[in-house]
């Protein structure tokens, strides 16, 4: 219960974000807490859920929040690793997966959109 | 529950296992056949619905399970395999057996069916999201089947509280349950979450509208969100009722849907109209609704717009056809028999008053409705033969399988249509068939290969017109008939003669004989000597013939001859003292004079000599001890049985006739030479002669080995 981690990498121009573990509603504290800090840099902000071993609708909503943060806070956001099953059946399932992006989205790098 | 209903339910749930277990074998060909896999999914889901819909709740659990284990399959997630195809066809079996149980009332052997259910579960990777295979029963949101009249779409939007995940409650679940019950096109409105800094991360700020479409009511999607109810809003929507299809427009435009969603007002909808540019991006720049609104709507447009027009050929063809009881037809056949019979009295009756000639036109416009109304009775119960012949392709798998032989079945002449009854009655016959040819005909493959064959034995099952007739030929490139041993076994169980000489034709014609078997070792297939004898009786009793053609290590052809129908034959109406009889046409080969001469020349032997043949006949009027004198100049119908010409004599052929055939009724079951009766125009009743019968009598009053099993040493001495 509640076994995740946030680890965050400064690099010349980008700020690399890891997780591992489990991204659901019972760690969502503190990964929201780790995903701010990276952004407060001020750098482009690469997000790796390659280590993710669970998700849910809230860790769903919090790479929804990250991605409007950079669209607000004027940053690149790169999402990696997000193509597992972990992750895909579950935006699947919730109908987060979309042909095209939301309203928030101005500079088309949506999360969620397919077929870009 | 209303019993046509259950019934129904049973009709159909066996033609959809008839389909499965063509699917199923055509999986196993080709695995690789998403398609296929597909099929076989949807056939388990519509038995699960149907089931528990009709209340055979054991059906619907245990295809649950076997449903559950595909959905893994048509993801990609558990490879088509032996394994799995064995399986299936197994679970296939059980289904049912679980129907039939509910006919006849025997119980249903469960150990088996844990046995299959626990089989599947090894199947499934351990670590897979889906749900296990268990012997228990469905999960909640399955078990939720309510009966409805066909398949609707919901229109639903779900907006949980955003403390729904500190409730313990998980939106997901309930998702997944939805996309349970039916097709789902599920949208999640993103627009209420904000950048990380205002955040709540442990409250949902999500919302959905799903589009459903199931055949499991609007109670069963309230079943779904029973324990959210207070804790959620929730508006469900019927925006297709199952019964339009699309007319040209499609479904509802844009507008309508966010207008009838609430998503826009009349007001707002007219001023974008006003614009005139595309509905979804006028109503985005004006800022009324967001992207997901339209994207949501529009993907609800897409849903049904496609459902209605893939439900368009199919209402088209639900409005072409209906579905009636073989009983009725059964009924309407009899009923046209009968109309013939009474027909051919006002023909005779037109034919005794011709002075009235207004009579007999009106007699000849009935003759001709009668003949139509006829033809086009018995065309409804022609049935092709391909579902018969596709049922063996289970056979042949399950058989080379238990006997270690590679053998392929392949199929031509599927649409060849034959009358139901017909069908039916060629089942038993023709597995015993192949069943004898896969377990003497084909070698196994070491024994192929050191003959230089394939390893892998083909029997081919055809089927093709021939007149009033239909050729059904089983053909296999196996070893072949042994002619030296079948003829040493006949003369082991003195069927024939030591010094006997016998064309090819009549050896292989010893299979036929009761008990008779070669075969040195008795298998569970067969070598016990039943069968090909009952296979002749089968024959037989369809009016039918059959023939046999084989070649030592090249193979064996089996033909059978059958009649289309057994309701009405085109006949010979013969004449014996004052007794009438009716000849099969189809066994006719030509009608000669028999002259008193005729007979002195051969010394009171019953043969005649035709352009230099000898052909041996029965005396009718002898064998049906008819008293009288005989007609100084007789008639003899010539026949053709297994390959022989054999003469019927008759006092006079009358002409061609419409028999319409009646049964002789229990008393009179065992009386050989004669397969049934029909009524004449004048009320009278002529028997139908069962000509291979008739020979066969003939033949036991006469010392085996003379003319009429061995015309052609007749021939000889002559």
């Amino acid at each position: 219960m509640g076994e995740s981690s946030v680890k965050i990498s400064k690099q010349k121009t980008l700020t690399v974000v890891a997780i591992t573990g489990r991204m659901t509603v019972d760690t969502i504290g503190d990964l929201k807490g780790g995903f701010l800090k990276a952004f407060e840099l001020g750098k482009n902000v690469q997000l790796s859920l390659a280590g993710v071993t669970e998700v849910d609708l809230a860790g769903l909503q919090l790479l929804c929040s990250s991605h409007r943060t950079s669209i607000a806070r004027e940053v690149g956001f790169v999402v990696t690793g997000a193509e597992g099953e972990v992750i895909c059946s579950v935006a699947e399932l919730s109908g987060m997966m979309r042909r095209t992006s939301c309203a928030e989205d101005i500079n088309g790098t949506c999360v969620w959109q397919r077929e870009k | 529950m209303n019993d046509d209903f259950a019934q129904a339910f049973k009709t159909e749930a066996k033609e959809l296992l008839e389909d499965l277990e063509d699917s199923l074998l055509e999986m196993e060909e080709n695995p690789e056949d998403m398609g296929v896999v597909g099929r076989v999914f949807r056939t388990m889901h519509t038995i699960k619905g149907s089931g528990a819909m009709f209340g055979y709740d054991d059906i619907a659990s245990f295809t649950h399970n076997v449903e559950t284990v595909y959905d893994l399959v048509r993801t990609g997630g558990l490879p088509v395999t032996k394994e799995l195809v064995n399986l299936s066809l197994a679970a296939r079996d059980c289904i049912l057996a679980m129907l039939q149980a509910s006919e006849t009332g025997i119980a249903v052997d469960h150990g088996v069916n844990d046995l299959v259910i626990e089989g599947f579960r090894k199947l499934v990777p351990s670590g897979s999201n889906q749900q296990q295979p268990s012997a228990g029963k469905l999960p909640a949101a399955g078990g939720g089947v309510k009966p409805s009249a066909g398949e609707m779409t919901y229109r639903i939007r779900f907006r949980p509280d955003p403390s729904i995940f500190s409730c313990g409650s998980n939106p997901l679940n309930l998702l997944r349950e939805l996309q349970e019950l039916g097709v789902c096109t599920v949208v999640a409105h993103t627009s209420a979450i904000d950048a990380l800094e205002s955040l709540e991360p442990e409250q949902c700020h999500l919302f959905w509208d799903i589009i459903l479409t199931t055949g499991q009511g609007e109670d069963a999607i309230r079943d779904v969100f029973i324990f959210v109810e207070d804790d959620c809003q929730l508006a469900i929507t019927l925006i297709d009722d199952g019964s339009r299809q699309d007319e040209g427009g499609g479904y509802k435009k844009l507008g309508e849907i966010l207008l009838e969603r609430g998503d826009i007002t009349a007001e707002q909808m007219d001023e974008v109209l006003g614009r005139q540019k595309r509905f979804g991006q006028l109503a985005l720049e004006a800022g009324i609704v967001d992207a997901d609104t339209v994207v949501s709507a529009l993907l609800e447009q897409k849903h049904v717009k496609s459902l209605r027009q893939e439900r368009q050929p199919q209402a088209q063809e639900a409005a072409s056809s209906i579905r009636v009881t073989a009983e009725k037809l059964d009924v309407l056949v009899n009923l046209v028999g009968e109309l013939v019979t009474v027909q051919a009295r006002l023909s005779l009756v037109a034919q005794e008053l011709k002075k009235h000639s207004e009579l007999v036109s009106v007699a000849e416009e009935v003759e001709r409705l009668t003949n139509d109304l006829r033809d086009n009775a018995l065309d409804i119960r022609m049935l092709p033969i391909g579902a018969t012949f596709s049922k063996f392709k289970r056979l042949v798998r399950d058989l080379s399988g238990e006997l270690g032989k590679e053998i392929e079945l392949t199929i031509s002449g599927a649409e060849t249509e034959l009358d139901k009854t017909v069908i039916e009655k060629l089942n038993d016959p023709l597995v015993h068939i192949i069943r004898n040819s896969i377990d003497h005909g084909i070698e196994t493959p070491a024994e192929r290969e050191a003959k230089g064959k394939p390893k892998e034995g083909t029997v081919h099952l055809s089927a093709v017109h021939s007149g009033d007739s239909v050729l059904i030929t089983i053909a296999d490139d196996g070893a072949g008939l042994d002619g030296a041993a079948i003829r040493a076994k006949a003369i082991e169980r003195k069927l024939i003669l030591p010094t006997a000489e016998l064309s090819d034709k009549e050896i292989w014609g010893l299979i036929f004989a009761p008990g008779f078997s070669t075969a040195s070792k008795v298998t569970s297939v067969s070598g016990r000597g039943v069968g090909m004898d009952v296979v002749k009786q089968a024959i037989d009793s369809l009016r039918g013939s059959i023939e046999v053609e084989s070649v030592l290590d090249k193979g064996t052809t089996i033909t059978l001859r059958i009649p289309l129908t057994l309701a009405i034959i085109e006949s010979l109406l013969v004449q014996i003292g004052k007794d009438r009889f009716v000849l099969p046409l189809s066994l006719v080969d030509e009608c000669i004079l028999l002259t008193r001469e005729d007979r002195d020349k051969n010394h009171g032997r019953d043969i005649l000599q035709v352009r230099g043949q000898v052909v041996p006949y029965v005396p009718l009027r002898k064998m049906f001890n008819i008293e009288g004198p005989a007609p100084a100049i007789q008639q003899v119908v010539i026949c053709q049985i297994q390959g022989k010409r054999i003469g019927m004599v008759v006092d006079w052929v009358i002409g061609e006739h419409q028999t319409v055939i009646k049964s002789l009724g229990r008393m009179y079951q065992q009386v050989e030479g004669v397969s049934g009766a029909t009524i004449l125009g004048d009320g009278s009743v002529a028997l139908i002669l069962d000509i291979p019968a008739v020979v066969k009598g003939a033949e036991l009053n006469d010392l085996p080995g003379q003319h009429l099993t061995s015309p052609r040493q007749q021939s000889v001495e002559e």
